[in-house]
């Protein structure tokens, strides 16, 4: 369970947002001024830190300016800002002072809120796996490095005929060390799955030759198809053919503008554990 | 030596043609023939120069030749001149014949006849313009008589005219039959126009000449061209130019005048030429004042048509424009999603390190593009909600929903905009709980959404109150605020798409992005009413929803052309 820090002296505001956030399944740790706040981040690392501009005492900025020189005496914990539209000097001092992002509160019903706090939990956690990854690949030398081993991992099979997409989400899925081929069309899809070992079928709904709906009927026709989980991220169908699909037994159907390489990644994930 | 020429049963005719020695009717069919044919072909020629009028005046010409050399042989007594106008007659008479078949058929087929046919025709001609001068034709003069005596010609020109009649009977009544059907009645009142007079004019020779020996039938024969004159007039006013109404009326007019004062010839006492001079007085007043009605409800008819027809061209081309437009937001749509994605997924991967670490100010920045490109995504989302619902392709899930529990979770997600816009926000919930209601929830969440929105942006200060109370058989949902409040010439345009009220499509940065002309639609999807009121600038403004329990199916059409039925 993800822990956040919410730093707000606003009583009502606080309980508002320490209410949804809970409902969420996070748990939620208040701190009603800047003092406090930094008292418990030196004892604590938490998923992610709420913090309002506008406190008593030493303000947002002041609090950031003491993280980033207090150096290891604080744990470390990515910060996001709260603070108004009008307020855009703090917001640039925010980031130069080690800010991860900025959620402005008027903008954002506290539905709204809950995802960009959902998007700055998984990016503070992506960007600590890509940095451990990039430490690494430093620490070998240049002979050393060598594509990820991805003989023992599941096999994905993307299938998508816009490269700009493949670019986008198969590579993702490829640095998460999955074996991932990439077919153009639906006729390609299915002779892979016919002839090779798919863990899980990742498909967009327009393609050519053989529609996205077609593949995932003709999957699911053959024998060694009926288990393999399926999950269709798309960007143009009409509803009557996202109804048809819904219908089909699928593990996820996503729009394209919805879903980050990263969110995807993750719902594979989860996808291939449930199986 | 002196050749005795002259008819000895008569004086010489008056002004070349006119004689009392003539038959009743004489005058009458013969002049009122010629009248009515020669004016009806020449207006209509002077209307529109074609194939189709020049032929008609020909065979107006041939027809008025040969009726006035049948007048002058009726009244002449010098045989030259009667042998003379006999002679011509023979020779206008099959022409009559196949002028009107060369006329019928290309009004008919709107097209000129093959080299062939003209030659057919031409040779059927050639004979009896050859032989029109011979013995072959008129043998000879019997003075006791008065009368030529026909050579055996005059069977040749029954034969042909008879052929030919049969021959054009039987080309009309094929074209009648495989014309297209609105074309139909056009066709067969001409076809029947044409054959009557062709069949009187032959008839009444024929039967006069050779059967009963009788001339006298022949005028009567004569009265097929008015009839036919007649049925040309109709069909002009029918199917051509509407103007040709007018000249139509003015000629009827006219010629029922004319009909009158010719009465004057036979007039037996001085009562009756009294009388016969008031009816003429009365049918030329009565006709101007005729004429003039008609001119001027002619004119409105033209302005009128043209205006219908206008307007069925602009609605036509607004259909299509709807069309398009719908078309062109769904496709476009579809297409902004490419590079919108594109944008989202790789800023995304940026912002997490995949690409290495980024300083602080970079990371900003980033994070400005993120959110406005998810406002960007937002807002194509929000196109392709109109379009849909534009296009009737919005889906609704119906099921029973509990308005309280609803309503309170939207007025949840407005308490911290209230708090910071310094308002207070109230929900009054009846005591009692009410029945659940048949509806889409998502959509009704979101139209609730706007109403609330809209109630804290155009408030300064002071309140807005969300309640719901049940009225009868539906239940009310109703939005209160302290606000602006709503003048009212903007109050019936409050949910029109392009209103002229503050509020116009502006759309929501969140949801499907709902604006009062969306919220009305799915409304009225659910049978139910949105409506506004307000006492006026100032004073505040209260939007109400209200819904029946029991869901009925109510299609209504949304379209926004109007089907116009032509006249």
């Amino acid at each position: 369970m993800a822990s956040i820090l919410l730093v707000e002296d606003d009583p009502m505001i606080s309980e508002i947002y320490k209410k949804k956030l809970e409902q969420s399944g996070y748990e939620v740790v208040l701190s009603v001024n800047g003092e406090d706040a930094l008292g418990k981040m030196r004892a604590h690392t938490y998923d992610l830190v709420l913090l309002d501009l506008v406190l008593p005492g030493m303000d947002g900025v002041g609090v950031l300016k003491e993280v980033s020189q207090a150096g290891e005496r604080v744990l470390p914990s990515p910060v996001v800002v709260f603070s108004n539209l009008n307020d855009s000097e703090n917001q640039e001092a925010a980031f130069r002072f080690g800010a991860s992002g900025f959620i402005a509160k008027s903008q954002f019903n506290p539905t709204e809120l809950l995802k960009e706090v959902e998007r700055y939990i998984r990016e503070s956690s992506e960007r600590k796996k890509n940095q451990e990854h990039f430490a690494s690949q430093e620490a070998l030398s240049q002979k050393e490095q060598m594509p990820p081993d991805d003989s023992g991992s599941k096999h994905v099979l993307f299938v998508e005929d816009e490269e700009v997409f493949i670019n986008l989400f198969a590579e993702r899925l490829k640095k998460e060390g999955y074996r991932v081929t990439v077919a153009e069309t639906g006729a390609e899809a299915l002779r892979v799955v016919e002839e090779q070992n798919v863990d899980i079928l990742v498909t967009d709904m327009l393609l050519p030759v053989m529609r996205g709906d077609e593949l995932i009927t003709q999957v699911r026709g053959l024998e060694h198809g009926a288990h393999i989980p399926i999950v269709v991220i798309s960007a143009s169908a009409t509803d009557e053919q996202v109804a048809v699909v819904k219908n089909m037994s699928i593990q996820g159907f996503f729009i394209k503008t919805r879903i980050t390489p990263s969110e995807l990644a993750d719902h594979i994930r989860q996808a291939l554990r449930e199986e | 030596m002196l050749l005795i020429m002259f008819c000895t049963d008569a004086s010489a005719p008056f002004l070349f043609l006119f004689s009392d020695v003539a038959p009743p009717l004489l005058y009458y069919s013969h002049l009122t023939s010629v009248l009515s044919v020669l004016l009806v072909s020449l207006f209509v020629f002077y209307q529109k120069r074609s194939l189709a009028t020049v032929l008609l005046l020909v065979l107006a010409i041939s027809f008025s030749a040969w009726t006035i050399f049948d007048l002058i042989t009726w009244v002449h007594i010098d045989s030259r001149i009667i042998m003379f106008s006999w002679s011509f007659m023979n020779f206008f008479e099959p022409l009559v014949f196949v002028v009107g078949f060369y006329f019928a058929y290309v009004y008919l087929k709107g097209r000129d006849l093959p080299i062939w046919g003209k030659m057919g025709l031409l040779s059927i001609l050639t004979p009896f313009l050859v032989l029109a001068g011979t013995t072959f034709n008129l043998e000879h003069f019997d003075l006791a008589l008065c009368e030529a005596i026909e050579g055996p010609l005059i069977y040749f020109v029954y034969a042909v005219e008879l052929s030919l009649l049969i021959f054009i009977a039987g080309f009309l009544i094929k074209t009648v039959i495989y014309s297209e059907h609105k074309r139909r009645l056009e066709v067969a009142l001409f076809s029947l126009g044409i054959m009557l007079f062709l069949l009187a004019f032959f008839v009444a020779n024929a039967l006069g000449a050779v059967v009963i020996q009788d001339w006298t039938i022949q005028q009567y024969g004569m009265l097929g061209a008015p009839i036919f004159a007649f049925f040309i007039g109709f069909l002009i006013v029918r199917y051509q130019a509407f103007s040709a109404r007018l000249f139509a009326t003015q000629l009827f007019t006219i010629v029922l005048s004319v009909l009158i004062f010719s009465q004057i010839f036979f007039v037996q006492s001085r009562t009756n030429f009294i009388l016969v001079l008031i009816t003429f007085g009365v049918s030329v007043v009565v006709g101007i004042l005729l004429n003039r009605s008609v001119s001027s409800e002619l004119i409105r008819k033209n302005e009128l048509q043209v205006m219908a027809d206008e307007l069925a061209i602009a609605n036509q081309r607004l259909k299509m424009l709807d069309k398009a437009k719908s078309e062109f937001i769904s496709i476009a749509s579809h297409q902004l999603r490419t590079p919108l994605t594109a944008i989202k997924g790789f800023i995304s991967l940026i912002l997490e390190g995949s690409y290495g670490n980024i300083d602080g100010s970079v990371r900003s920045a980033l994070n400005k593009v993120y959110l406005s490109n998810e406002r960007l995504i937002q807002l194509v989302e929000d196109l392709l909600s109109i379009s849909r619902i534009e296009s009737g392709r919005l889906e609704y899930k119906f099921r029973k929903w509990a308005v309280e529990e609803l309503v309170s979770d939207v007025v949840d997600m407005f308490r911290l905009r209230a708090r910071d816009a310094n308002l207070d926000l109230d929900l009054q919930l009846p005591k009692d709980k009410l029945p659940q209601v048949d509806m889409d929830g998502d959509k009704i969440r979101e139209v609730i959404s706007n109403l609330i929105d809209n109630a804290i942006k155009y408030t300064k200060q002071g309140k807005v109150t969300v309640s719901v109370i049940q009225h009868r058989k539906s239940i009310r949902i109703l939005v209160q605020d302290s606000g602006i409040g709503i003048i009212s010439e903007d109050l019936p345009h409050l949910f029109q798409k392009f209103s002229r009220g503050k509020d116009t499509s502006r759309l929501h940065a969140n949801g499907t992005g709902l604006g009062l002309y969306v919220g009305k639609q799915i409304i009225e999807a659910h049978g139910g009413k949105l409506y506004a009121f307000s006492e006026g600038e100032g004073k505040g403004s209260t939007f109400v929803i209200e819904l029946t329990i029991d869901r009925e199916e109510s299609q209504e059409d949304s379209s926004l052309s109007v089907d116009m039925k032509k006249r």
